[in-house]
């Protein structure tokens, strides 16, 4: 059942990521990047990092994606479609992407299947629920637990078998987080200056 | 648990992150009142410079079970920080107030960006190198993208944001393997691990070497090296000046910090590996960041390539320092130079952006190279400063860029092999080709004539101070010994034992 599941949703995720980068029309590039993180959400679980997976689906999910909701809605994604200029850079960009999936394929296949017919690590009661997340978040990881609630204040202003990788994804999101309201900030202003929203026409500026 | 004499050690960190603070309860008390915010950001900031001179004096500390440590070189990092968020303050009051951009937002925004660069400078954890890189970088976004009714600041600010967060995306990637394939954030247990490698304990996999060639795109992208240099000359040309003042050294001197905890730090077992890739990446920053700089008209673009040029150099030093044998004389003094040659650069930079920012206090008044066109005549103080600062660019002795330089090639020279020695004598020829362009602007102050409708230059108080400070800074860094000693504490800071 386990597998079936992991299959679903890594074909979710993988389709998602793709769908996201291709599809023209902004809003539903949008929810493609919806079906991704729910696709994530469901691998996490399998990965019994529930906590994890539960602030995956309401902080990305849900908040994050609202604000890229809202930002399409007011840059008006129907009307224009994104512009695929810019053809000279596209199959060098193939290139390099080729090149670095190689490289992955080699580093995983050279790291990681050894392991991929085993349970993995066991774990004990209670790994990864809400309750031994705030323990580890308020002893190992205060510091970093801190930093990331300062940097939330800054936006507003404008598998080892241990649970620290929960702790760098529950970390990351917050980060990202920032980023897309910095980000998305930046893109209304570009948009009330009357510039090109498509990255690729922004021009002024070269030399 | 931690205890109050060691929560002592966050002392400078924690008043900058609340002086940021401060600075919009301020805001919101009396609105508008620049020079209230102005004041109040500089006597914090100067408060926090005292503050870290005298815990410097308690010795070294680790907090958070080892995610923090205050050693010498969080001090001196600290304190240069500290100086650039001052001296920053300092300058943009003349050129914000014409524009009717608002102080306070601009004052908190770069003191939360300072107060990442310190936590940065100060971890011994990958996520929280991660988190203070972040701290430093989305404000720094913000920054960049300030003037939001200018067409050219919003436009730099979208590449500086895109690029931006794309390489904090490979190198969040690179840390997630490093962590997952030696199974801790802490980088103390990260150097074990590949000493246990280095002596063959165990096998390097290949998903750690491919985090490890994450680590390095990402830092690269993080101090502009060549060819991961694209956001630069965009981002410092459209951003207000005393903006492209402040990421022109800012978040340099923070990727710096970022090299020397994870590459010097965590990853130094591996330095036989890394530093073919450093000579390579220095040498093509060198040369390119000036050759490009030779033809740009534009004051701001030009001072971008050069600043990519100055990395390049900056990079010579970690070279020495990774080609060096464990333990020898030559590895200290390539740190050294490392960091020595930051110091350095970030006043004469930051005074070069500063005369512009001066000059460009009348709006209207572009960045173009036309605009110094008989300075020298017109206003002849800023003038004079401006030759001094980029005098010490070119690295003419006895200003501090001459000893920078000397401080990172001399180590080169001494590392031994092929590689360093040719690496030293790339650097000699790029400086010499760089006085060419820091030169022509020299010329144009003082031979051509100004233009019919030209204005002197008029400096606030602030904008005086903090000119004067930087001259000052530019000229006794490289001969009062202080700064060399200061500096030679937070190199061996660094190679103590773990």
């Amino acid at each position: 059942m386990a597998e079936v599941i992991f299959f679903i949703a890594a074909i979710g995720v993988i389709g998602g990521a793709c769908g996201t980068v291709m599809l023209r029309n902004a809003f539903y590039a949008v929810l493609a990047l919806v079906g991704h993180l729910l696709s994530l959400a469901a691998l996490f679980l399998l990965l019994r990092a529930e906590f994890v997976a539960a602030a995956q689906v309401v902080v990305y999910a849900g908040a994050v994606m609202v604000l890229y909701v809202f930002v399409v809605a007011y840059v008006g994604g129907m009307g224009q479609p994104l512009a695929g200029s810019g053809t000279n850079l596209r199959g060098l960009s193939i290139v390099f992407a080729a090149i670095l999936l190689v490289e992955f394929l080699i580093a995983i296949l050279g790291s990681g299947l050894t392991q991929i017919d085993t349970e993995g690590r066991g774990f004990f009661p209670g790994f990864g629920t809400p309750a031994e997340m705030g323990r580890l978040l308020l002893t190992k990881f205060l510091l970093a637990f801190e930093a990331a609630s300062f940097l939330l204040l800054v936006a507003f202003a404008r598998a080892n078998g241990n649970q620290e990788g929960q702790i760098f994804a529950i970390i990351v999101m917050v980060v990202a987080a920032c980023e897309v309201a910095v980000g998305l900030g930046m893109i209304v202003a570009i948009f009330r200056r009357r510039l090109p929203v498509d990255v690729d026409e922004l021009r002024e500026l070269a030399g | 648990m931690t205890s109050p004499a060691e929560l002592l050690a966050l002392a400078p960190l924690a008043l900058v992150a609340g002086l940021a603070m401060l600075v919009i309860v301020v805001d919101m008390i009396r609105p508008g009142r620049d020079s209230l915010v102005t004041a109040v950001a500089v006597i914090g900031l100067v408060a926090a410079i005292v503050v870290t001179a005298l815990v410097w004096t308690t010795g070294t500390r680790e907090l958070f079970d080892g995610a923090y440590v205050r050693d010498d070189l969080t001090n001196f990092l600290d304190l240069l920080f500290l100086s650039i968020a001052l001296l920053t303050i300092l300058f943009s009051p003349d050129y914000l107030r014409p524009r009717a951009l608002p102080m306070a937002e601009f004052a908190s925004t770069l003191l939360f960006a300072i107060s990442g660069a310190m936590l940065l400078g100060a971890s011994r954890d990958l996520l929280v190198l991660f988190l203070g890189l972040e701290l430093l970088v989305l404000p720094g976004y913000m920054l960049a993208g300030f003037a939001k009714r200018d067409g050219f600041s919003t436009e730099g600010a979208i590449k500086y944001f895109l690029l931006g967060s794309f390489s904090s995306a490979i190198l969040l990637f690179g840390l997630a393997l490093t962590w997952g394939y030696t199974g801790s954030t802490r980088v103390t247990d990260v150097a074990s691990y590949l000493e246990g490698v280095v002596a063959g304990n165990q096998a390097l996999s290949p998903a750690l070497v491919m985090g490890l060639a994450l680590l390095t795109t990402g830092a690269a992208f993080k101090i502009a090296a060549v060819p991961f240099h694209y956001w630069t000359p965009d981002a410092y040309q459209g951003s207000p000046t005393p903006v492209t003042g402040y990421l022109s050294v800012g978040p340099k001197v923070a990727a710096f910090a970022l090299i020397l905890r994870l590459f010097v730090e965590a990853l130094s077992p591996l330095k036989g590996d890394w530093v073919a890739i450093v000579v390579v990446l220095a040498a093509l920053t060198m040369t390119l960041g000036n050759l490009v700089a030779l033809t740009q008209d534009n004051i701001k673009r030009m001072l971008a390539y050069s600043s990519i040029a100055h990395t390049g150099y900056i990079l010579v030093g970690l070279a020495a320092f990774a080609a060096s044998p464990r333990g020898s004389e030559a590895e200290r003094a390539g740190l050294f130079g490392l960091l020595f040659y930051s110091l350095a650069y970030a006043f004469m930079n930051l005074g070069a952006f500063g005369v512009v920012a001066a000059l460009q206090r009348r709006p209207g008044v572009t960045s173009q190279i036309s605009s110094f066109s008989g300075l020298g005549r017109r206003a002849l103080g800023p003038a004079l400063l401006m030759t001094l600062f980029l005098l010490s660019l070119t690295g003419i002795p006895p200003l501090a860029g001459f000893f920078a330089k000397a401080y990172v090639i001399l180590p080169a020279l001494q590392a031994g092999g092929v590689w360093l020695p040719l690496l030293a004598v790339i650097a000699v020829l790029n400086a010499a080709a760089a006085a060419f362009y820091y030169l022509r602007v020299i010329i144009v102050m003082f031979v051509q004539d100004p233009p019919e409708n030209a204005a002197g230059v008029s400096t606030g108080r602030a904008m005086g101070v903090g000119l004067a400070a930087t001259a000052i800074l530019t000229i006794v860094i490289g001969v009062v010994p202080t700064f060399v000693d200061i500096t030679q504490r937070a190199a061996n800071a660094l190679l103590a034992p773990l």
